[in-house]
């Protein structure tokens, strides 16, 4: 698992927080403005930075490097506590004050999501982010200096928060700069839909359709269900709203279904629910329990062992897929899923909260299967946790 | 009604060949020629052994741009090429074809083409040729300094930036161990000489787009 921050040692001034972190090769092609540009030189190389600089780079990066060199004439960022975290291709914010680098960016990773806002109308029982309610615009103008510096040819980019359309016209705004700035990435839009029950609000968004996907989740074919889970009056009936104004606009629908003690009652008809009443989703998403923010809190209301709930879900998950909707299952390890269900288990888990079990040493499944969030723990560990043999996983 | 089976082959071989051709024409090597390809033993068995490779070839019609750059340490203008350059709207472009860069216009047409007595259409007014109208002012550029004739040539921040690629590629390639810092120096030049004749290409120690493309820093 590699983490998103470290710390690091800067000298001089940066001129900008913002940085594209590039190798010399990939810097002087030319594609990304040099001003934006933190050159990553290895230890062997010797470079006149002083070229550099006449040229328009930011900053030059010397990762395992203690301090700047003598003759540097650039700022220099150095002295990472963790050398791995950062790597060419990235996007970094550089805190001068305080040496905090973060990653906002990682070339290659299996899941880059923009974090738009803290803010929420939904206050769900799971919630691995809880929200806060805090002005927190500088995302958003931070997000549009940051979607310009984005590999052009990332296949898919995540909104997620918070509730982003609760940041109103801000939200169109990002989908065109991402549309403006990525042409040929897809966007997959957490959202729980409420307000597209406004058809103003869905019409806003009308950029985004033919290239985003919005997820929503959805926890019951019932409002008292949902609106309990979501702790929220009307939002079962809202969201419901909401997806059909935007599938009405053309928009492409992706259904979320976290499956834990509240809502593994109504699964099955939720199920039914969604082949009935919204066969023109996308897909169906059933997912396992975040072990984070309220989730946390609310172990004793939510926990189920995966290995119990496990036949259900593969029956209410094939019950969509047999009927012509693409249907997935995310979080849940291999091990404690039954094997009809294994065709729909997806490998998902974003690379930097994904780990394993000491248990899956020696699995010959672990390459295909999911493994546990970091922040899994004994609280949360299936009694159904084990290594698959060899021979049992070329059954 | 009875179909005929002899005029329905011959329709749909009509159809084929002609697209078989024009693959053929696109996809086969330059020399084998548009042979019919309805017929595999036609083929001369040597051509079947020749891969299809591409040798980065969107360098090689365009202007030559970098082979008069020499880089003054003393150089200073380029701090006014800087200002022109941002006022054009940065680095934005990843390309190093010429109309990114403004090249000055080409001089009108007619008192140039008009000179020689010979009245066959220049090569580059074919149609596949489209990007080589500069080509043939381009010789003159190294010798004739004098600036009567504009030949495109890469602004002094490009040309240090396309020297720096270059070292970078030679230092990988373990022709060049100096420092990356883009004058083209004695020993960048030996390093490009050293390889142009390890890729049979003309040893000139410059940098003409030939080499740029074997290098691989082209555009």
């Amino acid at each position: 698992m590699l983490p998103l921050h470290t710390r690091a040692v800067i000298s001089g001034d940066l001129s900008r927080p913002l940085l594209k972190v590039l190798d010399l090769a990939e810097a002087l092609r030319g594609d990304v403005p040099h001003e934006q540009v933190a050159v990553q030189l290895d230890d062997g190389i010797d470079v006149d930075t002083g070229v550099l600089r006449d040229l328009g780079f930011a900053a030059v990066m010397r990762p395992g490097a203690t301090d700047m060199r003598p003759d540097d004439a650039l700022p220099v960022i150095c002295g990472l506590s963790n050398i791995d975290v950062v790597n060419p291709g990235d996007v970094i914010r550089v805190r001068q004050d305080s040496g905090q680098l973060s990653v906002l960016y990682r070339r290659g990773a299996n899941a880059n999501s923009l974090f738009l806002t803290e803010q929420c109308n939904s206050r769900c029982l799971m919630c691995s982010q809880p929200p806060r309610d805090e002005d927190d615009l500088w995302r958003v103008r931070e997000l549009l200096d940051l979607i310009p510096l984005i590999d052009r040819n990332l296949p898919q980019l995540g909104f997620t928060g918070g509730e982003p359309t609760l940041l109103g016209p801000l939200l169109p705004e990002l989908i065109r700069a991402c549309k403006a700035a990525l042409p040929r990435t897809g966007l997959h839009i957490l959202t729980n839909g409420r307000n597209f029950a406004d058809p103003a609000v869905a019409d806003s968004v009308h950029e985004a359709a033919g290239c985003t996907t919005w997820a929503i989740p959805l926890y019951a074919d019932v409002p008292s269900r949902h609106d309990h889970v979501v702790q929220a009056a009307g939002a079962f009936d809202a969201t419901i709203n909401g997806i059909y104004n935007l599938a009405e606009r053309g928009h492409a629908i992706e259904i979320r279904f976290v499956v834990h003690a509240q809502t593994l009652p109504r699964m099955q008809r939720f199920a039914e629910f969604i082949w009935r009443n919204m066969p023109f989703v996308s897909h169906v998403a059933f997912m396992g329990l975040e072990p984070m923010g309220f989730a946390k809190v609310n172990r004793d209301l939510l926990w189920v062992d995966p290995v119990d709930y496990g036949p259900a879900l593969a029956d209410a998950a094939w019950r969509l897929q047999d009927r012509g909707i693409t249907t997935s299952i995310y979080n849940v390890p291999l091990c404690v899923l039954p094997k009809t269900a294994w065709p729909l288990a997806r490998q998902s888990i974003s690379d930097w909260k994904n780990v394993y079990d000491p248990a899956c040493d020696g699995c010959s499944m672990r390459s295909r299967c999911c493994g546990f969030f970091a922040s899994h723990g004994q609280a949360w560990r299936s009694r159904g946790v084990k290594a698959f043999r060899f021979d049992e996983a070329a059954e | 009604m009875k179909r005929n089976w002899t005029d329905y082959l011959k329709q749909v071989l009509g159809w084929t060949a002609p697209t078989a051709a024009t693959l053929s024409s696109i996809w086969s090597p330059a020399q084998a020629g548009p042979l019919p390809v309805l017929l595999p033993e036609a083929h001369p068995s040597n051509t079947r052994f020749q891969p299809l490779t591409f040798v980065m070839p969107n360098r090689m019609e365009g202007p030559e741009i970098y082979i008069g750059h020499r880089s003054h340490s003393s150089h200073r203008s380029h701090s006014s090429h800087r200002s022109h350059y941002s006022s054009a709207g940065g680095y934005t472009s990843p390309s190093y074809s010429a109309p990114v860069y403004s090249p000055p216009p080409p001089p009108p047409p007619a008192p140039v083409y008009n000179a020689p007595s010979t009245v066959t259409t220049p090569s580059w007014s074919s149609p596949s040729k489209t990007t080589a109208p500069y080509q043939p002012s381009a010789p003159a550029a190294g010798s004739n300094s004098s600036g009567t004739t504009t030949a495109p040539r890469a602004s002094q921040q490009d040309a240090i930036a396309m020297t720096m690629r270059v070292q970078v590629e030679l230092m990988r390639l373990g022709y060049y161990k100096g420092k990356i810092d883009g004058k083209m120096g004695p020993g960048t030049k030996e390093a490009l000489r050293a390889f142009q004749h390890a890729e049979g290409l003309a040893v000139t120690g410059v940098m003409d787009n030939a080499t740029l493309a074997r290098l691989g820093v082209a555009g």
